[in-house]
């Protein structure tokens, strides 16, 4: 996920989110949007679910592209500046704690961002890759 | 005046690629349209809603525009028929002139106007705001989720809404034969079917997926081939439409062409 690479303006968040699933998946309809539902409540994002990107904050883009990247098989995520993308965030914390509600569906996640914002970053400094 | 010939070579060349650049992706979207991607759901979702868009919401206004221009339009042909001593080509010229050539004419024009200018601006918008880079980030290619949908969505209204033209033309006929010539049910649909030729029906319906697939790909051509610029959206759909417009006289002409040398073989 990058700043680069926007969320689709003529879906709704959780079409966004969905899109992959039914594009790259046999799982049925009902089933991607019941793991869905439960997602979308559990990041506390419930209802902004069908709101199309222009409707959200800066935030909300954030959480539903990091769901929509958590959503395609087989494949290593990518966080390219996460605070070029949530500008007041003070530290990596709420991505931390997104990822940890997201922790069933993937095994490996990569941040990279410039060297002067590695003080946000605490004890990922380890992962933290130079650009 | 070397540089002056170079200038004219180097525009001939890039003229020339972008020729080539159309008609590879136009080979592209056509075997699109067989390769079964529409079979994958979210793409199917993607078809049935562009033939809601440009089939179902365009038929309220589609069939008034067919009875009041196809009323008054063939009302006028017959009093001129009538005026000219002309009824024994009465079937010829109603299935000839404003079936086989005026309903597609007057439904790819209509569709054109309407929904092509919309997928221009759609693509091109989704170009330039980097959301088709977003789709092939996530391993969907665009041609299959975005374009080929609209192709065949494109091919099959611009069909069906010409059956439709015909067919609300052919019972304007009727109305008017009986009221200027007091002719029969019987005898109308005996003259009309006197007049038919498969052929002609054959080259009427090519024609119509012909008109469907050039008004689709031409305009997500030039939304495609935009720069990554807002201020580019303006001019991609005006030449995508301009380009339109051209093509179908260009096909309506080769059809004509086409009809004329069959007719005469």
């Amino acid at each position: 996920m990058s700043p680069d690479i926007p969320l689709l303006s003529n879906l709704t968040a959780v079409d966004n989110v969905s899109l992959i699933m039914r594009f790259h998946t046999k799982s049925k309809d009902i089933k991607i949007f019941q793991t869905l539902d439960k997602l979308f409540s559990d990041l506390k994002i419930a209802d902004i679910k069908c709101l199309k990107p222009s409707f959200l904050d800066e935030k909300a883009v954030f959480t539903v592209k990091l769901l929509r990247a958590a959503m395609m098989p087989e494949s290593v995520m990518l966080i390219d500046r996460p605070f070029f993308m949530i500008k007041n965030m003070a530290d990596i914390r709420p991505v931390r704690e997104t990822l940890a509600l997201l922790d069933t569906h993937f095994s490996k996640c990569i941040i990279t961002d410039y060297e002067w914002h590695s003080g946000r970053y605490g004890d990922l400094i380890e992962q933290f890759n130079r650009v | 005046m070397r540089r002056y010939i170079e200038s004219i070579g180097l525009k001939a060349v890039a003229k020339r690629d972008e020729i080539k650049s159309f008609f590879r992706f136009m080979t592209i979207c056509f075997k699109g349209i067989f390769s079964g991607s529409f079979f994958n759901r979210a793409v199917f979702d993607i078809l049935i809603i562009q033939i809601y868009f440009t089939a179902y919401e365009l038929l309220g206004l589609f069939l008034l525009l067919s009875v009041v221009y196809g009323s008054i339009f063939i009302g006028i042909v017959l009093q001129t028929v009538k005026s000219l001593g002309l009824v024994q080509y009465l079937g010829d010229i109603i299935m000839g002139i404003v079936v086989l050539e005026m309903a597609p004419l007057v439904t790819v024009f209509l569709m054109a106007l309407r929904s092509s200018s919309a997928v221009n601006a759609e693509i091109a918008v989704m170009k330039a705001n980097h959301e088709l880079d977003a789709l092939q980030a996530f391993k969907i290619d665009p041609m299959e989720y975005l374009f080929v949908p609209r192709v065949i969505s494109f091919m099959l209204s611009v069909t069906i809404l010409s059956a439709i033209f015909s067919i609300v033309v052919l019972f304007s006929g009727f109305v008017f034969t009986k009221i200027i010539f007091q002719m029969s049910a019987g005898m109308y649909t005996d003259l009309i079917a006197r007049s038919v030729s498969l052929t002609d029906l054959l080259v009427m319906f090519f024609k119509s997926l012909t008109f469907g697939f050039l008004i689709s790909v031409i305009p997500i051509y030039h939304g495609w081939n935009t720069k990554y610029q807002v201020t580019a959206i303006p001019v991609a759909v005006l030449r995508g439409m301009m380009s339109v417009f051209m093509a179908i006289i260009l096909v309506e002409v080769i059809s004509l062409v086409l009809r004329l040398t069959l007719n005469y073989l």
